[in-house]
């Protein structure tokens, strides 16, 4: 039988649309996903659709950073932003249309920048969670030094 | 969110964390009250973990979003819950280039309902559609979309 990881998580209701996440064992308190609020600052957890957005844009920044490790490249700083845009498709249903992602590394050394031209080209195939998922929602990567 | 006529529009953003790892990153996720989120793809044993790595951040979104929509699905006959819980399983395994992906996420849903006219109200919300999947799973954003290059089980424990 081929290589196989599995991973498990579970949630119990909080209240009507707040659910509690359980993460086993991990070093967190709480984390909750709020389908209630609307206002930000009311939240108390992010939505679906956020978690998804955190999921691949952690997920591309951890196999950019690895590329870089590679090769014993350390990263200063490095900051991500992902814009999730959700339409309707055409029965009428809000979907996911696409996640635009921009990966900012502080690159301020002159071989630092010649290793991340190289990643550039590949790192994304090491990311399990953008690839799986690009099937259905068009994902933009950008890398900006 | 900002909506443009029929598109919205969410943020989120990370940070490379204060550790040393290269592995951890600080979520940005605006001005919600979360306190500490963080991302960890640097331990593997989970009393290490700082966070949940992206499998389970996205194992937490499809389980979210489809625990979502079979309670909106009852709320919308104003019935609601006498407890709820859901577990979603990840299988990760390598594609034919041997590069690892999610393979599939198998979805159990456990709703506790005491009212007959409750459970009557959830079994039409799990009545299967032409497309295939349970009613309810169509006004779910989030599984939906990541289907077509995921599969995604969903179990309901009646």
């Amino acid at each position: 039988m081929s290589e196989q990881l599995k991973t498990k998580v579970g949630l119990k209701q909080e209240e009507e649309m707040i659910f509690k996440c359980d993460l086993g064992q991990l070093k967190i308190q709480n984390l909750y996903i709020d389908e209630k609020h609307k206002q930000e600052t009311e939240r108390i957890g992010p939505s679906p659709a956020k978690l998804l957005a955190l999921s691949v844009l952690g997920c591309l920044a951890a196999s950019f950073t690895f590329c870089l490790q590679k090769k014993d490249f350390t990263l200063s700083n490095l900051e991500g932003k992902a814009e999730v845009t959700i339409a309707r498709n055409d029965k009428g249903f809000w979907r996911v249309k696409k996640i635009d992602i921009i990966i900012i590394p502080k690159v301020d050394d002159p071989k630092m920048r010649k290793r991340v031209d190289q990643c550039r080209k590949f790192f994304e195939q090491y990311c399990i969670i953008s690839e799986s998922v690009r099937n259905g929602i068009d994902l933009n990567v950008n890398l900006e030094y | 969110m900002i909506s443009i006529s029929n598109e919205i529009t969410t943020k989120v953003g990370i940070k490379l964390g204060e550790s040393e790892s290269q592995m951890i990153f600080k979520c940005d996720l605006g001005d919600m009250k979360v306190k500490d989120c963080y991302i960890d793809e640097e331990h593997h044993e989970e009393v290490d973990m700082l966070g949940p790595n992206p499998a389970r951040l996205l194992a937490l979104g499809v389980l979210g979003c489809l625990s979502a929509s079979f309670i909106f699905c009852l709320k919308k006959r104003d019935f609601t819950l006498d407890d709820f819980k859901g577990e979603a399983e990840v299988t990760i395994a390598r594609n034919e280039k041997g590069f690892l992906r999610i393979k599939k996420i198998d979805v159990n849903i456990i709703p506790k309902i005491e009212d007959p006219n409750a459970i009557k109200r959830a079994r039409q919300c799990l009545k299967q559609v032409k497309d295939g999947g349970s009613f309810f799973e169509q006004y779910c954003i989030v599984t939906q979309s990541v289907r077509a290059g995921i599969d995604v089980n969903v179990n309901i424990n009646l």
